[in-house]
């Protein structure tokens, strides 16, 4: 990497002021995808809020998926009992999936789908679900978030140890290069990074490290660079400090960009560009005065769109409480609206290019993760630093320190520690979940399991396991057995026993 | 250390008391930044945690809350699943122990639903940006609970029958120094010749836990009962986080299998003054095997034989220098030697080592922990001794 920070030009390596020389004047895409993360109750229920989404102007889908389903179980296993469609929906078979995209156009919309430990499988229905709508599957377009470093390190939703769920990962981004090209195979992620705790560097540090090993993987099995880095995509948080974050989005261009042409040798400027969706920092909303979060969101979402982001989520200002109530949600989404049609920020490629303040803290970020980089490097790579508990600590330590300063009110948060004695609370935090989607979840799977062919279902397993047993690429063999109506339960229990399951670290 | 005027337990001749806080994550929740900042800031402020780690359903919430005896229960949730696991696992206290345990909360929790918990019987919610010391103030005042006195008599006759809660309470008891206490121990029947009680020591980190957690599946294999008591080292606050249990989350359901977690706070031949008198319960309980697990191994050790019929000592390939590693902790007293995480490639050089070292002296067996590789020989190791 060279020792000068050269910035760059919009749309050109490195990429620091943005991948596109137009920025959001481009005629093939205006602005940026507006995609708000939605899940809750049923499949009923969330296509529901799809398209009352869409109705309003939203341009792309992200789906929210339920604790179960997140873990590998369906609904009908006694683990799930407490947790069905209450983060998010509940998928647990191909039918779920037609429901849960139901008159939704999959050709012309993309399709976000944040599932980590089991995203071959979310895939494999995904795809199912397009070609039965006569769409193939080049034709189809989305994300699944399918980065599970960052869940060992800072999410905590897991099923297998690091080793073979890397292998699926790689599975999917081997299988994708060649048949959804459209797909973004991982959305490699900061945002539950920094949720967890961590600082802007730390952030961007330890999610630049994640894709490095991924992109290591892909290489071990024999993939070509330039045949899949185009497809990785980013997420990062917008958090509180504007300039910081801001710089932190151009950092994080500028680094991967290098990274990819000089660590990995890309030759096609694409594979060099780091794409990301971006989300405001849900824990920066308080419970307290909870429509200052409006504000708060506003303020970041704007943060975001300087920093360049292709894809934005804005926080609803009830979710310090609730899942989104569907007024919080509009407001959310009438924020990007504004910010996008109103105040003209979107008129020139990168305004704030240039400036002193932004070009020196860009630097410095980039430098202190370059730093964070090394030290992962000389551990053998991130998955050996998350073996020995390294980013899991830097993480905690930063924010212990953290609720210190909120506690000794070094650190102001409006409403909560400081001009906190309003004496009516807003009401808001109403949101509840449709009371019957639990039951017609339930219901629907058990029919579900009633009426499929249990020899077909026993052979699809068993051939997924051999497939997993021999190393071979599983995503052929998970779209066939999600056809032949495998849960998503039944796969996962199936896979459990070939790779095994990974267990919490206590430190 | 706290002390409180007020508590369970607290019955004259006692000696001083941490309160002891159960922190689990409930419910399939991994978001745990939260539980990691109060767990530490409770340790800090001298109580004694036990973390019981992600995803704990109402069920294993309610058994290790029995199992350890804690004074209070705080749960974490932030996926919406609050109002099904406050109620399920205060439903099921009670229906176990007839108690109303002191339990707290916290997490993304709608304002509208906090009523409904307190009525259920949770003592307090704390949402987002809840300024610690406000937790820990509200622990220290808070009413612990009061029990029924019983006779001697009749709490011997419910350990003897293996009744949990009576276990774990006079254990309570034991490591306060309860006068009484002390001569229900006095009274309870010596452990029987058939009983193994196996201790497990090593340096930290080698697996001590994870290979506890497989001894215990291949031992229930076998319908054996099975006590374990896990030792944890005190912090320089004078409050300790106990974490063992999470790597024996398999068997927190489990009704043949009693864990239990102790803090060294004086060191006593590697464990605590206490551990006998456990042990003796355990015993009572007709536990067929009791696994006692070291806090950490050093020389002071060396006394921990006598506690135990079967030392295991737990070693890993590349732990440092052969000569070092040989030398400290009472590895010359132990009757078996492991080798843990035999999947790594020097697995194989440590166990020639302490093949060639130890000759016909030592049984050396290699074992995986987390695929349960080995563990057999081991357990046939056990028994030989």
């Amino acid at each position: 990497m060279p020792k000068k920070y050269t910035p760059g030009k919009p749309g050109e390596f490195p990429f620091t002021r943005g991948t596109r020389s137009l920025g959001y004047q481009d005629p093939k895409k205006k602005f940026w995808t507006m995609r708000m993360f939605s899940g809750f109750g049923s499949a009923e229920n969330t296509n529901e809020r799809f398209k009352k989404l869409l109705s309003e102007g939203e341009t792309g889908l992200s789906t929210a998926f339920d604790m179960p389903t997140l873990l590998g179980l369906d609904s009908d296993d006694p683990r799930a009992k407490w947790d069905i469609g209450k983060g998010g929906v509940a998928v647990c078979t191909l039918e779920d999936m037609e429901v849960l995209f139901k008159d939704i156009p999959l050709d012309k919309v993309t399709t976000s789908m944040t599932i980590n430990a089991p995203a071959a499988v979310l895939l494999a229905m995904y795809i199912a679900v397009a070609e039965k709508k006569g769409i193939s599957k080049n034709q189809i377009g989305g994300t699944i978030q399918n980065d599970i470093l960052k869940e060992y390190i800072a999410q905590k939703e897991w099923i297998f140890p690091p080793l073979p769920s890397v292998r699926l990962i790689v599975d999917t981004i081997e299988y994708c290069s060649e048949f959804v090209p459209r797909w973004n195979t991982v959305s490699i992620s900061g945002y539950h990074i920094r949720e967890a705790g961590a600082t802007a560097v730390q952030e961007l540090a330890f999610t630049l490290a994640d894709g490095i090993a991924y992109v290591e993987a892909c290489i071990k099995r024999g993939l070509r660079i330039d045949d899949f880095a185009s497809r990785l995509s980013f997420f990062f948080d917008f958090h509180n400090n504007f300039f910081e974050e801001i710089a932190k989005l151009r950092a994080a261009r500028y680094l991967w960009a290098h990274i990819i042409k000089e660590r990995f040798g890309a030759q096609n400027t694409r594979s060099m560009m780091c794409r990301m969706h971006v989300q405001t920092a849900g824990c920066t909303l308080t419970h307290q005065q909870p429509l200052n979060n409006i504000v708060r969101v506003a303020i970041q979402a704007l943060g975001a769109v300087l920093g360049n982001t292709q894809s934005l989520h804005t926080n609803s200002y009830d979710e310090e409480l609730c899942l989104p109530s569907e007024e919080a949600v509009i407001i959310a989404l009438r924020t990007q609206q504004i910010i996008a049609h109103e105040t003209g920020i979107a008129n020139v490629p990168d305004p704030l290019g240039g400036s002193p303040y932004i070009e020196g803290l860009t630097k410095k970020l980039i430098e202190d993760a370059r730093d964070y980089i090394k030290k992962i490097d000389d551990m053998g790579g991130m998955i050996k630093a998350i073996e020995k508990g390294f980013p899991q600590k830097e993480i905690r330590d930063s924010a212990w320190l953290d609720k210190k300063f909120q506690d000794d009110k070094t650190k102001i948060v409006v409403g909560a520690n400081k001009f906190n004695d309003t004496s009516e609370e807003e009401s808001c935090g109403n949101f509840e979940i449709d009371p019957q989607a639990q039951t017609r979840q339930l219901e629907r799977l058990k029919a579900f399991k009633a009426r499929k062919n249990s020899k077909l279902v026993k052979e699809s397993l068993l051939e997924i396991k051999i497939a997993a047993m021999e190393n071979k690429n599983l995503m052929p063999y998970l779209i066939e057995a999600v056809k032949n109506n495998v849960t998503l339960g039944e796969i996962c229990t199936s896979l459990k026993k070939v790779f095994g399951e990974y267990q919490e670290v206590a430190n | 250390m706290h002390q409180f005027k007020k508590g369970i337990w607290r019955v004259s001749g006692g000696g001083k008391l941490t309160t002891k806080i159960l922190l689990v994550k409930g419910g399939l929740d991994g978001h745990d930044r939260g539980i990691q900042i109060v767990t530490k800031a409770l340790r800090d402020s001298g109580f004694d945690v036990i973390y019981g780690g992600l995803y704990c359903s109402p069920e294993e919430i309610a058994a290790i809350t029995i199992q350890e005896n804690v004074d209070v229960v705080g749960i974490s949730t932030h996926s919406g699943n609050h109002l099904g696991i406050f109620s399920e696992t205060i439903k099921i206290l009670k229906e176990k122990t007839n108690t109303h345990w002191p339990i707290i909360g916290g997490g993304i929790i709608p304002a509208n639903d906090i009523p409904a918990l307190e009525k259920m019987g949770v003592d307090k919610i704390y949402l987002p940006s809840t300024n610690i010391t406000e937790i820990v103030e509200f622990i220290k005042g808070l009413k612990l609970m009061k029990r029924k006195k019983e006779s001697q008599q009749k709490t011997i006759e419910r350990i003897l029958k293996g009744e949990v809660f009576a276990a774990a309470s006079l254990m309570s008891l034991v490591e306060q120094g309860d006068n009484n206490a002390k001569k229900i121990i006095s009274k309870l029947p010596d452990l029987s010749p058939q009983t193994i009680v196996v201790g497990i020591t090593g340096f930290g980190g080698v697996g001590k836990s994870t290979l506890i957690n497989k001894l215990i599946e291949h031992f229930r294999k076998d319908r054996k009962t099975v006590g374990v008591i896990a030792c944890d080292p005190v912090s320089v606050s004078r409050g300790a986080v106990m974490g063992d249990r999470i790597r024996m989350k398999d068997h927190a359901q489990d009704e043949g299998v009693f864990i239990r977690s102790i803090v060294q706070r004086q060191n006593f031949k590697g464990v605590t003054p206490t551990t006998p008198s456990i042990i003796k319960i355990l015993g009572a309980m007709k536990k067929d095997i009791i696994i006692v697990e070291t806090a950490g191994a050093g020389q002071e050790n060396s006394g921990f034989k006598d506690l135990v019929k079967v030392l295991v000592w737990v070693s890993v390939p590349g732990l440092g220098d052969k000569i070092q590693m040989l030398k400290g902790g009472g590895i010359e007293t132990a009757n078996i030697i492991v080798v843990n995480q035999s999947d790594k490639a020097a697995s194989y050089l440590t166990f020639q080592d302490l093949k060639e070292h130890f000759e016909n002296t030592k049984k050396i067996c290699k074992t995986n922990s987390l695929t349960g590789e080995g563990i057999s020989e081991l357990v046939k190791a056990i028994k030989v001794v």
